[in-house]
C-alpha cells in the first residue's frame, strides 16, 4: 500500500440507447437512454481492494465491465497506470505518459498488452467456464492467445502453476476435468486462477462469491486476500454484500441508480454511514448474535428502485428517503468530503 | 499425431451416438454400402458414359422394354439375348467370282423359353473403298436342316469412292421373311396367314409346325450364317480380302444379335439401355449432388448465420434481410427457367448435361443455405452471451477465435444433424426436377424415372421400382442417420 494511484475513474458514464418509437429511429425526437452509469469518479490505490456495493442494477457490474474493457463507455475516463511489462509494450507505440486512458480504443498489440494488465473474475463460475473444455485448456487459452511459453510442456508449468496458486492441489488430478465435475468453489478457484495465469495488477472481480456455498466464500475471499499480499494485486470487488464488502475492502463505494451516493475507507463508511440510503443497507444486514433475533429492526427506506431509464430529477434517491427536502426533488448533490477519506453526496451534509 | 487423435475421438463419438441405437446402425451400414457402392461406380464409370447413354447407336441390339433376367422366376417367357460382336469371332474367306466373302457361322441354342424379341445386325462407322458394292446376308439353318434363306439381307452401294454404313440396324424384311417361310413349310398358312407370320416371325422361325398341334417350339442348335461380301470390278487379291476384313474389324460396330425377352440385372427401357448401369452409375451422381448440396449449403449457412450472430448490426440486418427475400423466392420456376435457358443456350453443347447438373446444384445452393443461417444466427446470439465468452473476451481473445473455440463446437451436432437432412431432400428434388422434365441428360434416378413417365408403362416395372426404391433407400440412410443424430442435435432429446 504505496498510496500509489493505479486507476483513476473520472466521470465515467454508460448510456444504453433504448428502441424507441418511429420518430426517435429516425432521429426527430431525442433518443430514450438507459443511463446504466451516470457519471461517477473514484480511485484505486496500488494493492488495494476496492469495492463497489450496492443493489441489483445499480451499475456497478456495468462499471466493472467497463472497466474491464467488456464494454466502451459513453463518455469520461478510466486512466490506468501500467505495470512495467506493459510499458515496454506502450512504449513501442508511443503511449509514454504515466497513465493511459483505457476507455479508448487501441491497436491489437496495445489493446493486447491492457488485456493481461486488467482481468475479471464472474459472478458466476458454472456459466464462465465453457462446459466443453478441459480446465487445461480453459487456463490454456490465455497463454495461447497471448504466445505466452514456447511449446506445450512449458505452457503446462505454467497452468500447473497457477492451479497451485488457487490451492487446486495435486494440480495433476484436476487438469483433465471438465468444469462439471467440479464443485462450484473449485470453478470459481479455477476462473480465479485464469484471471491470475496473465500475471495482471488489477482484477475485476464481480460478486465472486455470490453464487457460493457460504461456507466456501470465506475460504475464495480468503484466497483472494492471499494473492493480493503475494502479488501486490488491485481489485476492483463488486458486491452487493455489505458484510462481504465490510471484511475485506480497504474502500468503499455505495452506488444508487449509477451514482456513488456514499465512498470512504471501510471502517469509516461500515461504522458511521452518512447517506440515508447506506444506513438502510447496513441495517439490512444479517444480525449474527442470536441474542438480537426478536429484536425489532426497521427499514427506514420505502419503495422500489426507480427504473434507470426515468431516473427522478434532484437527488436520485428522494422519493425513497425518509428525510426527503425540497432541495432534493430539485437538485442533485455532488460528492463532498465529510471527513478525510469519507464522502457522501446528500444536501444534509451539505448544509454543515 | 493428432490427426489420428482427431479421427480417433470422431469414431468414438460415432461409436458412443449413433452406434449405440439401432437406427443409427442401420444408418451408418446403409451409408456405409451406398458410399462404397458410389466409389466404385465412380471407379468404374466408363470415360464416356453419359454420350453412350444418350447415343442411340450403341444400344441398337439390345432388347427393348424387356424385364430383368431373374423375371423368370416370377413367370416371364425369358428367351435369352444372344449377341456376338463379329469383330471377334472366327470366319472364313473366299473369293468367288469377282466378290469377296466373308462368312461367319454362328450357333445358337434355343430353349423353349419364350420366343426372342427379333434378329438384327447392327453396322456403325463402317467404312470401305474401291468396291462396288457390299452385302450382308443373314441365312439361319433350322435343327430340322432347313435353311431359311435371308432372313436378313442388305446391300449398298458406294457414294463417290467408298462404301460407308454408319448407324444401320438391319433387321429382317418381315413380308419376305414370311413368305420365305410359307415356301419352305407350306403348312404353314392352314395355322396363320402371312400377315400374321410376317408380324410374329420370331415365333414360326423358330418353331415346328403340325396340323395336330398348331405351333411348337423347335428347340435345339440353331446355325446362323452371317455372310459379309463386297463386290469388285476385276478379281480380287488377298489384299482386297484383308482390306474387307480391316474394315470390319475397324467399324465402331459390327454384331449381331437375336435379342431375347430378358436382359441384364434390372432390365432395359426404350432404347434397349441397361437400367442397371443407369442406376449403377446414378449413384455417384445422386450422392454428389446430395453431398454436394448439403456441404455446401451447410458451410454458407454456417457462416452467414456466424457472422450474422456474432457481429450484429448493419451486416446481421443485410444477411437476414437476403435470407427472408430468398426465401420468399419460389425455387421450382426459377430451376425451371434455368433449365430451359440452359437448354436453348448450350442446347448442342457436349458438357450440356454436365453445365445443366451444375447449374440446378447452384440453384440448390443458392437456395438452401437461408434456414441454416436463422437458426445458427440464433443460437450464436445466445452463446455469444454466455459469462465464458465474455470471459475470453476479457482475456483479448480474437473474434475469429471465440467463434472457432466457443462458437462453432456447440454448433457441430446442430450442423452434423442439418447437413444429414438436407443431403436427401438434394437428391428428392433433383430427381422430381427431371421427372417435372427438366432433363439433363445424366442418367440419374430421377432421369430414369422421367424416361419411364414419359415413353414406360406401367407393366414395366423393372423400370419404375428400382429407381424409386433406390432414390428412398437412400434417402431413408440419411433420415435415419438424422434420427440418430438428433439426439446430439436436440439438448432436450439427451442423455445428462
Amino acid at each position: 500500500m504505496t498510496g500509489e494511484l493505479i486507476l483513476i475513474v473520472e466521470n465515467l458514464k454508460k448510456y444504453y440507447m433504448l428502441r424507441g418509437s418511429l420518430l426517435q429511429t429516425l432521429g426527430l425526437s431525442p433518443p430514450t437512454y438507459v443511463k446504466a452509469v451516470d457519471g461517477i469518479s473514484f480511485t484505486v490505490n496500488k494493492g488495494e481492494i476496492f469495492c463497489l456495493v450496492g443493489e441489483s442494477g445499480c451499475g456497478k457490474t456495468t462499471t466493472g465491465k467497463v472497466i474491464a474493457r467488456l464494454l466502451e463507455p459513453t463518455s469520461g475516463k478510466i486512466l490506468y497506470k501500467p505495470s512495467q511489462t506493459a510499458r515496454g509494450v506502450l512504449e513501442a507505440f508511443n503511449y509514454r505518459d504515466e497513465y493511459i486512458d483505457i476507455a479508448k480504443e487501441y491497436s491489437k498489440e496495445v489493446d493486447k498488452a491492457l488485456r493481461r494488465e486488467i482481468q475479471m473474475v464472474f459472478q458466476d463460475p458454472f456459466s464462465s467456464l465453457n462446459p466443453r473444455m478441459k480446465i487445461r485448456d480453459i487456463l490454456e487459452e490465455p497463454l495461447i492467445i497471448h504466445k505466452i511459453g514456447r511449446d506445450r510442456m512449458e505452457r503446462l508449468e505454467l497452468i500447473t502453476k497457477a492451479l497451485e496458486e488457487v490451492k487446486l492441489v495435486p494440480a495433476q488430478e484436476f487438469l483433465d476435468r471438465y468444469p462439471h465435475m467440479l464443485s462450484g468453489g473449485q470453478r470459481q478457484r479455477v476462473a480465479i486462477a485464469r484471471a491470475l495465469i496473465l500475471g495482471p495488477s488489477l482484477i475485476v472481480a464481480d460478486e465472486p462469491v455470490s453464487m457460493l456455498d457460504v461456507s466456501i466464500r470465506a475460504e475464495i475471499l480468503q484466497l483472494m486476500l492471499e494473492i493480493r499480499k503475494s502479488k501486490n494485486i488491485s481489485y476492483v470487488f463488486i458486491t452487493h454484500d455489505l458484510a462481504v464488502a465490510s471484511n475485506i475492502c480497504d474502500k468503499i463505494a455505495v452506488m444508487y441508480l449509477g451514482k456513488i451516493v456514499e465512498m470512504g475507507e471501510t471502517l469509516k463508511v461500515v461504522n458511521n454511514p452518512l447517506h440515508p440510503y447506506t444506513k438502510a443497507l447496513m441495517q439490512a444486514v444479517p444480525e449474527p448474535d442470536p441474542r438480537n433475533r426478536l429484536k425489532f429492526r426497521k427499514l427506514d427506506i420505502k419503495g422500489e428502485v426507480p427504473s434507470a431509464i426515468n431516473i427522478p430529477p434532484g437527488c436520485r434517491f428522494h422519493p425513497r428517503c425518509p428525510y426527503a427536502m425540497d432541495v432534493c426533488k430539485r437538485e442533485e448533490p455532488l460528492l463532498i468530503d465529510v471527513e478525510k477519506g469519507h464522502s457522501v453526496s446528500c444536501w444534509l451534509y451539505m448544509r454543515k | 499425431m493428432t490427426l489420428s487423435k482427431g479421427f480417433k475421438s470422431i469414431m468414438d463419438t460415432v461409436k458412443a451416438e449413433i452406434w449405440s441405437q439401432t437406427t443409427g446402425k442401420v444408418a451408418l451400414m446403409l451409408l456405409i454400402l451406398l458410399v462404397a457402392l458410389g466409389i466404385a461406380a465412380a471407379i468404374m464409370l466408363p470415360p464416356n458414359f453419359v454420350q453412350v447413354w444418350n447415343d442411340l447407336k450403341p444400344w441398337g441390339l439390345k432388347p427393348k422394354n424387356v424385364p430383368p433376367q431373374w423375371a423368370s422366376i416370377f413367370g416371364y417367357a425369358c428367351a435369352p439375348h444372344y449377341e456376338v460382336d463379329l469383330r471377334g469371332v472366327t470366319y472364313r474367306t473366299n473369293i468367288t467370282g469377282n466378290e469377296v466373302v466373308i462368312r461367319y457361322i454362328l450357333t445358337y441354342d434355343f430353349i423353349a423359353n419364350g420366343y426372342p424379341q427379333g434378329i438384327a445386325v447392327s453396322i456403325d462407322g463402317f467404312s470401305l473403298s474401291a468396291a462396288q458394292s457390299f452385302k450382308v446376308t443373314v441365312n439361319i439353318i433350322r435343327p430340322d436342316n432347313v435353311k431359311v434363306p435371308e432372313v436378313i439381307s442388305y446391300l449398298t452401294i458406294p457414294i463417290g469412292m467408298n462404301i460407308r454404313v454408319d448407324g444401320a440396324l438391319l433387321n429382317p424384311d418381315s413380308m419376305k421373311l414370311a413368305s420365305t417361310l410359307v415356301t419352305l413349310y407350306p403348312q404353314l398358312l392352314t395355322i396363320a396367314n402371312v400377315y400374321d407370320i410376317a408380324m410374329k416371325y420370331t415365333i414360326y422361325l423358330f418353331s415346328k409346325f403340325s396340323n395336330a398341334t398348331g405351333i411348337l417350339p423347335l428347340t435345339g442348335t440353331y446355325k446362323v450364317e452371317v455372310i459379309v461380301s463386297a463386290m469388285y470390278s476385276n478379281i480380287p487379291t488377298a489384299k482386297d480380302v484383308d482390306k474387307l476384313i480391316t474394315a470390319i474389324r475397324s467399324s465402331n460396330s459390327f454384331g449381331f444379335a437375336i435379342i431375347g425377352t430378358c436382359y441384364g440385372a434390372l432390365g432395359t427401357d426404350y432404347r434397349g439401355r441397361d437400367l442397371f448401369e443407369a442406376l449403377f452409375f446414378g449413384l455417384p451422381i445422386a450422392l454428389l449432388i446430395g453431398f454436394g448440396t448439403a456441404v455446401a449449403t451447410t458451410i454458407i449457412g454456417l457462416f452467414a448465420g456466424l457472422v450474422s450472430g456474432y457481429y450484429g448490426g448493419l451486416i446481421d440486418e443485410f444477411i437476414q434481410r437476403f435470407v427472408d427475400v430468398l426465401g420468399s423466392i419460389p425455387q421450382l420456376p426459377i430451376l425451371i427457367l434455368l433449365a430451359v435457358a440452359i437448354q436453348q443456350t448450350y442446347g448442342a453443347h457436349p458438357n450440356k448435361p454436365f453445365i445443366m447438373l451444375m447449374a440446378i446444384l447452384g440453384a440448390l445452393i443458392v437456395f438452401g443455405w437461408g434456414g441454416l443461417a436463422i437458426v445458427v444466427r440464433s443460437m450464436t446470439l445466445s452463446i455469444k452471451s454466455e459469462a465464458y465468452v465474455e470471459a475470453a473476451n476479457v482475456v483479448g481473445a480474437s473474434n475469429w477465435w471465440i467463434m472457432r473455440k466457443h462458437i462453432i463446437p456447440q454448433l457441430l451436432p446442430y450442423i452434423a444433424a442439418q447437413m444429414v437432412y438436407a443431403t436427401p431432400s438434394a437428391i428428392l428434388i433433383e430427381a422430381g426436377l427431371s421427372i417435372l422434365g427438366l432433363q439433363h441428360g445424366l442418367p440419374t434416378w430421377g432421369g430414369v424415372l422421367a424416361d419411364a413417365r414419359i415413353y414406360g408403362n406401367i407393366a414395366y416395372w423393372w423400370w419404375i421400382f428400382p429407381p424409386g426404391i433406390a432414390i428412398s433407400v437412400t434417402s431413408l440412410t440419411f433420415v435415419l442417420l438424422g434420427l440418430a443424430l438428433e439426439r446430439i442435435a436436440e439438448p432436450r432429446l439427451r442423455r445428462v
